[in-house]
């Protein structure tokens, strides 16, 4: 770090244990074994993480590789304030339930909402080419 | 998850030989075609696109054989290496992925490189850089990738394999745990009975040959408790290593260790025991069994179990130098500290070697200095269970020097002083803050960091800082300087803007034409994509492109905004020339001599630009328009030796007075400053440009470009306007003070046509005058004139009165400062 000042590099979060956001949205937590020049990622004992509400479940994974081009943004998690989460943890199987209600729930809120612009004359299309979240 | 490794079955099948005589993707297409394709038409089949890397590949295939037995050093330029070495893998994966299928060690078996069933190569005392797997690319000097045939050595592993795959021998992983498991609560003695060491047979090269040295388990654990030299207690993540004479037992707690903790507490408790997906950490070149069980670098080979056979060593002393730290890493998981220590309850202490953070598990000095560890290790050796103490200790020792050099060291070095109480060592040999025992700490050697650091700094290195990174430097060079010669630097460089790409590409087209090759990298596939300064990726040309359809009628809102983008643009490509004009007088380093053109020729290409119809009006009504002209400035010669076109220029801006004043208002007008270059370029202007400028204030009979208008009195409203705007305008009523003097100036050397031509618009002067309101409001000149030299002027025309060129003469003698318009005035009147 000193000895380039104004870089970073990856190889400092080696073997800590990082939450990794990814283009799709998805959220993995796993220990950082190895980087290269393309900022892959190889997460050890990796969770994946779902996110619904104020819930969350997490589903093992084991070990990931992760293309860097997928990555958006990742982070050390903080060993402490990781036990003392706002968030409520629930079952793998309650999570994906909670997930999918919340995709047919926003479908939902869609097909309306193309539903009333078309009876204004107006023509939605939803954005279709969303292959990243971000 | 738990059932398919990467969609493999990873059930025990009970298929041998003939399954092996296989075509080689044969067997994994039939299990694996509904889960996972492998071997997809796309990449392997007829469907394959012959791309732009396999052309590569076929044509270095020959001189990347060639040149690897040649050059061995590390860091060679490899590309060819890589791409050659992948075409061939692209079969080897094949096969080697069809023997994975079917030699299959309970469960998951890691393919680091493509030769399971490959090549011995134990046995053969080849140097690294003859191995066949050897990538002079990968910082560990094994790669993935390696070019074995695999036919050949079908026959080579059969005698070996089918010796190991006895089913008897082989337990399934569920079975290991549960053995483990059981082992954890019930007494040890108990527990060695119950629980399954696997056997590791030595390498055939070393040992006697596979089958007679495959004993059954129980045979093993009976001589063993024999022997009595087991451990008695062994704790978690230990895994112990007891000397048989023929063969080393291996003993791995880790499953268990891992099964009872979940996960050892970095998760919650929901992991399920690690599957048998779990990967333990092996390096390139070697395959692990979680049992256990290790192959070494050559493929599937049972009997190389790496360090834990220590008569290994030296012979695999040159495999292990490139090897090393990979071969060493997976130890402490497997290979605990002897039952000594246990004993002494101190937990989990350093085990021999423990990889830590460089991940070396010998003393891979950080330098590259490999050969220290071995004779220790050999010297031990006999020890047995004592092997590792002393060692350990060494190791310990020599592994802290080690780290202190790296670059994560310092990073926590500095983080534990920030972090005090949370970080009691800085992640010592896999110890998290919370003294956990990570045992997969350390997967990326101090080598393999060392390599990616490199690659990014190569990245930051440059020629031309001062362009390529200018801010940077700029700052970095005027750290150390006082207070005095920043403020000078500053005041010299307060015009430097930031280059950018597209100048810098300009000129590169007309020297040398440079070829650009983008940044190959070892193991690569295919190109990368990366942007640099001199290739950027394909940027999206800034143009003014309309957003309605093509058949709605344009309105003039939307057409006035085109035209404003296009001005914008405009703008922006005059201020690329500009720069350019300035870094020619710029003092760092390199900027001067990037510059390619002649003064001259840019800034004729900017007078083009401007002087082009109505453009200097567009120009003048945006701030930044503004900025670039009144930098222009002071570039233009001048004397009269000037490109004509400066005329033109004034000339329109005159023209335009009105509205570009009116732009122009508020505390920040930027008009007065241009009045001292129009002063100095004024006085040296002959007459007939003069007449010109002056008759652009005037209402245009034509485009007085190259004839000489004739001013006329006029009562035109246009000429009026520009005029009457001109004295409510600090730079109108600058300009027209000097136009006058220098016409004063002139004046003895005009002839009476010429002489005529000037008192014409002089009354025209007068007249605009006449209707402008009191003289008091107006802007005083920034150079007002003498009163002698105005009255002299104006008492030449004697046919004004005399109010109206006394007013005159109070516009423009008036000074800035208030207490002397009041006395001026007064003389004035006198």
């Amino acid at each position: 770090m000193s000895a380039y000042p104004g870089t970073a590099t990856l190889l400092e979060e080696l073997d800590k244990k990082l939450m990794v956001l990814l283009r799709d949205g998805r959220t993995l937590i796993g220990y950082l074994r190895s980087v290269d020049q393309f900022a892959n990622l190889v997460l050890h004992n990796t969770i994946e993480r779902i996110h619904v509400g104020k819930e969350y479940g997490d589903i093992p994974r084991g070990v990931f590789i992760v293309r860097g081009e997928n990555v958006v943004l990742l982070g050390e998690i903080d060993k402490d304030k990781e036990n003392d989460l706002p968030l409520k943890k629930v079952s793998v199987d309650d999570i994906l339930d909670a997930q999918r209600r919340e995709q047919e729930a926003k479908q939902e809120q869609e097909r309306l909402l193309a539903k009333a612009l078309k009876e204004r004359g107006l023509h939605y299309i939803p954005d279709l080419s969303h292959d990243d979240m971000f | 998850m738990e059932d398919s490794f990467f969609g493999f079955n990873t059930s025990l099948p009970g298929l041998l030989d003939e399954e092996l005589h296989d075509e080689p993707g044969q067997g994994l297409d039939e299990e694996e075609e509904e889960e996972y394709d492998a071997l997809n038409d796309e990449t392997f089949g007829t469907d394959a696109v012959e791309g732009d890397w396999e052309e590569d590949h076929e044509k270095l295939a020959e001189i990347t054989e060639q040149s690897r037995a040649r050059c061995g050093s590390y860091g060679n330029d490899g590309a060819e290496r890589s791409d050659e070495a992948e075409h061939d893998t692209g079969l080897e994966l094949e096969a080697s992925l069809a023997q994975l299928v079917l030699e299959d060690y309970e469960d998951d078996v890691i393919v680091e490189n493509g030769t399971i069933g490959g090549k011995l190569q134990n046995h053969r005392q080849e140097s690294i850089t003859t191995a066949e797997n050897y990538s002079s690319s990968a910082p560990s000097g094994y790669s993935v990738w390696t070019p074995t045939k695999h036919e050949n050595h079908l026959q080579s592993t059969h005698p070996i394999t089918p010796s190991i795959l006895p089913g008897k021998n082989v337990v399934s992983v569920e079975e290991l745990e549960r053995g483990l498991l059981s082992q954890q609560h019930n007494q040890h003695s108990q527990a060695l009975k119950q629980q399954p060491p696997l056997i590791v047979p030595p390498p055939p090269g070393l040992g006697p040959p596979a089958p007679s040295s495959v004993l059954r388990l129980e045979d093993v654990e009976r001589d063993l408790t024999a022997n009595a030299s087991l451990p008695v207690h062994l704790s978690r993540g230990q895994t112990q290593i007891v000397q048989h004479p023929d063969m080393v037992l291996l003993r791995n707690t880790q499953n268990a260790a891992a099964v009872a903790s979940l996960g050892r507490g970095h998760f919650p408790g929901r992991l399920p025991p690690p599957p048998k997906a779990q990967v333990l950490p092996l390096g390139r070149g070697q395959v692990m069994l979680p049992g256990g069980r290790l192959v070494g670098p050559s493929g599937v080979h049972p009997g190389l179990p790496g360090i834990p056979d220590l008569r290994q060593l030296p012979q695999q002393n040159h495999r292990l130098m490139g090897s090393a730290p990979n071969l060493l890493r997976f130890i402490p998981p497997h290979l605990m500290v002897p039952p000594g220590q246990g004993q002494g309850g101190k937990g989990i202490p350093h085990p021999a070697g423990f990889p830590g953070d460089n991940g070396l598990l010998f003393p891979n000095h950080p330098l590259g200095h490999f050969r220290p560890g071995i004779p220790h290790v050999d010297q031990h050796r006999p020890g047995g269970q004592g092997l590792y103490g002393p060692r350990q200790d060494r190791q310990g020792a020599y592994f802290s020097n080690n780290r202190n050099g790296g670059p994560n060291t310092n990073y926590q070095h500095q983080n534990r002083g920030a972090h005090h109480h949370h970080y009691n060592h800085s992640n010592r040999g896999g110890y998290q803050s919370n003294q956990e025992y990570d045992e997969y700490a350390g997967l990326m050697t101090t080598r393999e960091k060392h390599w990616l650091l490199n690659i990014q700094i190569l990245q930051l290195n440059t020629d031309r800082p001062h362009i390529d990174d200018y801010y940077y430097t700029v700052f970095q060079s005027r750290q150390p300087k006082s207070e005095q010669d920043r403020e000078r630097d500053r005041k010299r460089d307060v015009h430097r803007e930031r280059r950018d790409s597209f100048r810098d590409r300009e000129p590169r087209q007309d020297s040398q034409p440079r070829v650009y090759t983008p940044a190959q990298f070892e193991n690569s596939l295919g190109k990368l994509q990366i942007g640099s300064v001199t290739a950027p990726r394909k940027i999206i040309d800034m143009d003014v492109v309309s957003t309605e359809g093509l058949d709605t009628v344009p309105t003039s809102n939307q057409r006035d905004t085109k035209r404003a983008k296009q001005v914008l643009l405009e703008i922006e490509r005059l201020y690329l020339l500009l720069l350019q004009i300035e870094d020619l007088s710029s003092t760092l380093p390199g900027v001067r001599e990037s510059v390619t053109e002649e003064k001259p020729v840019l800034i004729q290409r900017i007078m083009t630009s401007l002087i082009q119809e109505d453009r200097i009006i567009s120009v003048m009504s945006i701030r930044k328009g503004k900025m670039l002209i009144l930098r222009l400035l002071p570039h233009l010669p001048a004397t009269d030796n000037g490109p004509p076109q400066i005329l033109t220029l004034w000339s329109r801006l005159l023209r335009g007075l009105v509205t570009i004043g009116r732009r122009d208002q508020g505390s920040d007008a930027v008009l007065p400053r241009f009045h001292p270059y129009f002063h100095n370029w004024v006085t040296t202007l002959p007459f007939a440009p003069l007449l010109q400028l002056v008759c652009s204030m005037l209402p245009a009979q034509g485009e007085g470009n190259t004839s000489t208008p004739t001013p006329t009195r006029t009562t035109s409203p246009v000429g009026r306007n520009v005029l009457s705007y001109a004295f409510s305008n600090k730079f109108g009523v600058s300009a027209l003070a000097s136009m006058l003097s220098r016409a004063e100036a002139l004046f003895p050397t005009l002839d009476s046509s010429q002489q005529q031509d000037w008192k014409g618009f002089l009354s025209s002067l007068f007249e605009t005058a006449a209707h402008v309101a009191s003289p008091e409001s107006l802007p005083a000149p920034l150079e007002p004139l003498s009163t002698t030299l105005a009255s002299q002027h104006f008492e030449r025309h004697e046919c004004v009165h005399i109010e109206r060129y006394a007013l005159l003469e109070r516009i423009f003698t008036r000074r800035d400062s208030v207490a002397t318009a009041g006395d001026k005035s007064n003389e004035n009147l006198a």
